[in-house]
């Protein structure tokens, strides 16, 4: 019973679609070929994880470096939008309860929502409307403050022209659970979004062994955060922010080595 | 798996990264995806069978993991050069048996001959050279 639970936790590196057709005879074949030994039944398991990942690899570049780069976008702007609503929430928890804040939030909200299940060219133009209506393209327009903004208006106008090309799913929606989760416990306390994008980033950089993606997406919201708070703000710790510098501008170029490797290799 | 003897002919929009479908005539086959074809000569097979004739074939030499093996099966699968068969139950195990195809047995020769011409190449030129040498 473990050997299986082992073997299914390996599979688990394989796309879904591989693992829907393929994956009963693989995990049968790695339980007879584990039966021979435990140190079998870690090879073999071993290879499974590294075939997965080569699977899943194999699938990113097979979507082609501009796909990639396009979804990164994407969810650069999925990111964006969840910080921007934490920060929404942090606001009212802080200043009290404002008519205005609970609008902005409950936009916000149903912008994510829509970007999530999958009406992303919606959710992008929302996006859009959203910056003029509460962000720093709202009246007067600064040019200093267009300029910190040019990323996330680029990676909107990305995902009007190119969504990501997925079923629409309502599953996505657990994404907003922490969200909901981390207002309901830090109701009256601060959450830091360069800790939250720290967490993300995790994420992106275990996944840059097989797809660039997160990583792309997390670097450009790095690089939103540093130019919307050019100096050393109240939100991040000392030392906070030249650590994300490195960490972003390290996972942008690897994911673009990455890219350039695919790209290289597919022509 | 499979390694092109050039890389500039190769048509791009048939490579990707670990998904290389270059089973075509002219380049060379690597041991493992060699012996995989190789232990389908005799019949079809189920995965783990596929490995272990394999092993066989090759003198212990190939050890062929499941993870390395499905990905070649998928080439392989791809490209035609084996056909899967429906999934049965066997010990409590679902399995699947993989048949090879008269295009498989084509690349297979094919490899076969070439390999047999090398290794015919150098053990002539070693006899010449040994011979040569003691007299």
């Amino acid at each position: 019973m473990i050997r299986e639970r082992i073997g299914r936790a390996a599979l688990r590196a394989y796309p879904p679609a591989v693992r829907q057709t393929r994956g009963p005879e693989m995990l049968g074949m790695l339980l007879d070929a584990g039966e021979q030994s435990h140190w079998a039944l870690v090879r073999e398991s071993g290879s499974l994880v590294l075939g997965g990942l080569r699977e899943r690899r194999a699938l990113a570049a097979r979507a082609g470096s501009r796909r990639l780069v396009a979804d990164a976008c994407c969810q650069a702007v999925l990111i964006l939008l969840t910080l921007w609503l934490i920060s929404a929430v942090n606001k009212q928890a802080i200043a009290g309860a404002s008519r205005q804040l609970l609008l902005q939030e409950v936009v916000l909200a149903a912008i994510l929502t829509c970007a999530l299940i999958g009406y992303q060219r919606i959710a992008a133009l929302g996006g859009l409307a959203a910056l003029i209506a509460y962000g720093p393209l709202g009246p007067p327009i600064q040019l200093v403050a267009l300029a910190r903004v040019l990323i996330p208006i680029a990676c909107l106008f990305v995902m009007v022209r190119a969504p990501q090309r997925r079923p629409r799913d309502l599953r996505r929606l657990l994404w907003l659970l922490p969200v909901a989760v981390l207002a309901a416990v830090h109701a009256h306390a601060h959450i830091s979004l360069p800790e939250m994008l720290a967490v993300m980033s995790i994420g992106g950089l275990l996944r840059l062994l097989h797809d660039p993606r997160l990583a792309i997406a997390c670097s450009l919201v790095w690089i939103t955060l540093l130019a919307a708070y050019p100096g050393r703000p109240a939100l991040a710790g000392p030392g906070l922010l030249d650590l994300a510098a490195v960490a972003a501008g390290l996972m942008l170029t690897i994911a673009a080595g990455q890219l350039w490797i695919m790209r290289h290799r597919a022509t | 798996m499979i390694r092109s003897n050039s890389s500039r002919n190769r048509r791009p929009a048939d490579l990707t990264i670990g998904w290389l479908p270059t089973y075509r005539v002219g380049v060379e086959l690597r041991p493992p995806s060699y012996f995989a074809l190789a232990a389908l000569i005799d019949g079809p097979l189920h995965g783990y069978a596929i490995a272990q004739r394999a092993r066989e074939l090759s003198g212990g030499r190939v050890r062929i993991s499941t993870g390395t093996l499905y990905a070649l099966l998928e080439r392989a699968l791809a490209e035609s050069l084996v056909i899967a068969g429906e999934p049965y139950v066997q010990g409590g195990r679902q399995r699947r048996d993989y048949t090879l195809t008269p295009a498989g047995r084509v690349l297979l020769a094919d490899e076969a001959a070439r390999l047999a011409h090398a290794a015919s190449a150098v053990s002539g030129r070693l006899r010449a050279t040994s011979e040569a040498a003691l007299t």
